[in-house]
């Protein structure tokens, strides 16, 4: 039962993830007032990349070779080490919310090694833009359960939700928690204000950068990785900051599953009313994130439910 | 309203000096307020045993031009640089080197600037003798080397020509220490087209057609400058109605063009709710072009002795209608992005072009009055009926990206008012008039200029025999790119698609 919903969750991730994707995309251009692609598009898109050609730098190595794959793998098991669609998760006595957080960390690692290993300028700056904001924004993730580990008393995901469950639905905070939550979000999913993800200005890009020198299969495969983290951060923050769920576990999944694009259209709202902020903001934006996270965790300390 | 009837200024009378001499003479202009406006070389070399160059310059309030002329031996094709006096020339004078052979002695940057690297050495492809279809096999030319800071920590960081989305081709190279730009080096000219070589030999009436070409963006503004070139020369007075409709042309021009750029800059920031809307309202601009006017770019609108295709009473009501609907929209887009914390943040205090560097590089446009300089050829050299209208003249103090948007922004209310007033009482009569006795056959040089989208422009024509002899297109972009190198450095990386966008400068207009 257990290797069955392991590999029905990852199935999930990967299915799901440019559905998302699409959502998102959709949601946007109809804000912008354009009808935009329809949102089974990032499926023709990966399908289209991975029949194309394989060009790679002369420059790059077997680091810029493996890192696609490898960055899929660390979102492939944070998924794993998650309670997505049922719990407790299917490797959930391996890790926990500590583990999912370092893989993400490790999925960020490893891109910033690619980008270097392209041999380009842009390679390097993405990867240079991607460490600062790694290290900006894995402390701003991590308090995001700060207020339930001081009810909880560890980082277990049941402790951790049960803390959540267990705290006032329409609590300060909650709400605390959910405006850090959109923040990191934003930021982890390379969204506006952080990243522009449609940008084809060199200039301005992080995570486009790095992925600036992949083309056909290496490039989809890194492609359905950032889908797949996009998601993965998503599930993460409905465990979190929303964790109730229905009874039987078909009510389970569908009640994850549609939390999950609610929170998806949130993300494309929240994208659209921004512009991108000067990159040496983004200490103090993030930041918020992780005092807004740190207020809650006073609140929740204090009694404050 | 009244516009007199066109009086166009006479042709510029030149006062020939000695190359040596030139510097000092263009140096007492400017102390008497003449203001440089275009330069230009040609190949006398059958004729006169040389080369002619002439500076053209403008003063606030004057009709006519100044210009100075010097010839420059065949036998010893150099000069001194104008530069120290004149940096505004600084690219006009690599122009003629590479195209004329013309050497600027102590000009500070001996780099080519048009040719490319294995075009050969020696061979200059606006000098009569080189056919307009010469074709030389690639050589060892000049290679360029893009300057810019060196140290510990500093990285260069090529970018384009060739680029991730569709842009023009342009050639930048930054040198950035972490995210902050110390140096910014540009190639453009990688497209060159040689419209002005093209154009030698053809009647002056079948020259427009290729002229206007030149730039899609600022046509209107090409079209009138060479018209009134043309029509300097051959002593042609154009009907009011013309001058009205020009006036119409221009200001159109100018309000989707500032349309575009104030869009453009937004998608820069990542903010593409306001760019969304500024392409909507530009498109719509662009339809009532070409319901109006016959075409969305406005090609093929103004000819010498007049504009190609009237504007039916009914046409022009409908026109004045649709542009009074289009107002409120401009005036919501402006406010809304004027009005966004995010998006305002990123333009304010980003891409700093200080008044005395503008004033010296001589600046133009929206560009150079977001800088606090009151550069407007409107009414430095009132034209058409701009004398009547006395254009207001937007200017900003700040000198940053945030400073050129509200310029164009307050530009575009003054476009529609002017509009509003051209378009109630365009005067009766004929839209365009015949040439006069002899108009095929007339030899001189006629420079017309106007201030385009971008800021001023010029045409410098030269006619033999009805015949172009000569023709240089001087137009905003030529003047403003090396501002960039200026505005740059000091500032974020990532923000130079923003500031680059602020200047929204054209390429084509380079590769003419």
């Amino acid at each position: 039962m257990s290797a069955l919903a392991a590999a029905a969750q990852l199935l999930v991730l990967l299915l799901v993830a440019p559905l998302a994707q699409g959502l998102i995309q959709r949601a946007k251009a109809a804000l912008q007032g354009r009808r935009g692609p329809g949102v089974l598009q990032p499926y023709f898109t990966l399908a289209k990349l991975w029949r194309r050609q394989d060009v790679r730098p002369e420059a790059a190595g077997p680091v810029f070779a493996a890192a696609p794959t490898a960055a899929l793998a660390c979102v492939a098991a944070g998924a794993l080490a998650l309670p997505m669609l049922w719990r407790p998760a299917p490797l959930g006595w391996a890790g926990d919310f500590v583990v999912v957080v370092g893989l993400l960390a490790l999925q960020r690692f490893v891109l910033t090694l690619a980008g270097l290993d392209a041999g380009t300028p842009f390679g390097g700056l993405g990867s240079s833009r991607e460490g600062t904001l790694g290290a900006l924004v894995e402390p701003a993730l991590f308090a995001l359960a700060l207020p339930w580990m001081v009810r909880a008393g560890g980082t277990a995901w049941p402790a951790l939700m049960a803390a959540s469950a267990a705290a006032a639905p329409a609590g300060v905070a909650r709400f605390l928690g959910l405006a850090a939550g959109l923040i990191v979000a934003l930021a982890e999913s390379g969204r506006l204000p952080v990243d522009n993800p449609d940008t084809h200005l060199e200039l301005t890009m992080i995570h486009e950068a790095i992925a600036l020198e992949y083309a056909g299969p290496q490039l989809a495969v890194l492609t359905l990785g950032q889908m797949g983290k996009q998601l993965l951060i998503v599930a993460l923050e409905a465990d979190l900051l929303l964790p109730w769920r229905p009874g039987g576990p078909a009510l389970q999944a569908l009640s994850a599953l549609a939390l999950w694009a609610g929170l998806s259209l949130g993300l494309a709202v929240a994208e659209t009313l921004s512009a991108k902020l000067r990159f040496f903001r983004l200490p103090a934006y993030l930041g918020a994130a992780a005092a807004l996270s740190s207020a809650a965790a006073v609140l929740q300390a204090w009694g404050v439910r | 309203m009244m516009v007199e009837q066109a009086r166009l200024p006479s042709g510029p009378a030149a006062r020939e000096v000695e190359a040596a001499d030139l510097g000092p003479a263009a140096a007492a202009l400017q102390a008497d307020g003449w203001r440089f406006l275009t330069s230009a070389v040609a190949d006398e070399r059958q004729s006169q045993g040389g080369f002619r160059l002439d500076h053209a310059f403008v003063h606030p309030g004057r009709p006519e031009l100044a210009v100075l002329r010097a010839r420059v031996p065949a036998d010893r094709p150099e000069y001194p640089s104008l530069v120290p006096v004149l940096p505004a020339v600084h690219w006009d004078e690599r122009e003629a080197r590479d195209l004329f052979g013309l050497v600027p002695l102590g000009h500070p940057d001996p780099r080519r600037l048009v040719l490319p690297d294995d075009w050969p050495a020696g061979l200059h492809p606006l000098r009569r003798d080189v056919p307009w279809d010469a074709r030389p096999a690639p050589a060892a030319g000049a290679a360029w080397a893009p300057r810019g800071a060196q140290g510990e920590g500093v990285v260069r960081i090529p970018v384009g020509p060739v680029h991730a989305g569709i842009i023009e081709s342009g050639h930048f190279s930054f040198s950035v220490m972490g995210e902050a730009v110390l140096h910014v080096d540009l190639r453009l000219f990688q497209k060159h087209r040689g419209v002005e070589k093209v154009v030698e030999g053809r009647p002056w009436a079948e020259a427009a057609d290729l002229v206007e070409r030149v730039c899609a963006a600022c046509t209107a503004s090409h079209q009138a400058a060479w018209s009134e070139a043309v029509e300097q020369i051959v002593g042609w007075d154009i009907p009011p109605r013309a001058v009205h409709l020009r006036t119409v042309l221009l200001e159109c021009e100018r309000l989707w063009n500032h349309l575009h750029d104030v869009a453009a800059l937004p998608a820069g920031a990542g903010f593409a709710v306001g760019a969304m809307e500024g392409a909507r309202l530009k498109e719509r601009m662009l339809r009532l072009q070409a319901g109006a006017f016959g075409h969305r770019y406005l090609f093929g609108t103004i000819r010498p002795g007049g504009v190609a295709r009237d504007l039916p009473a009914e046409a022009a009501a409908a026109l004045r209608r649709e542009l009074g609907a289009l107002r409120g929209g401009v005036a919501r887009l402006a406010e809304r992005l004027l009005g966004h914390p995010g998006f305002m943040d990123r333009a304010t205090g980003c891409g700093v072009l200080r008044r005395d560097i503008a004033q010296a590089l001589g600046a133009v446009g929206p560009s150079a009055r977001a800088s606090g300089l009151a550069q407007d050829l409107r009414v430095l050299r009132p034209s058409l009926g701009y004398r009547a209208l006395a254009p207001q003249v937007v200017t900003e103090a700040a000198g940053d990206v945030a400073a050129r948007l509200r310029v164009r922004c307050r530009e575009m209310e003054v476009a529609f008012a002017l509009l509003d007033r051209l378009l109630h009482a365009l005067p009766p009569g004929p839209c365009r008039t015949d040439p006069p006795t002899g108009a095929g056959r007339a030899s001189g040089i006629g420079i017309g200029c106007n201030e385009s989208p971008r800021g001023g422009g010029a045409h410098y024509v030269e006619l033999l025999e009805g015949r172009v002899a000569r023709c240089r297109i001087r137009s905003a972009s030529f003047a403003n790119w090396p501002l960039l190198g200026a505005a740059v450095p000091g500032n974020l990386i990532g923000d130079f698609p923003l500031i680059n966008k602020s200047f929204e400068l054209c390429y084509a207009c380079c590769d003419r």
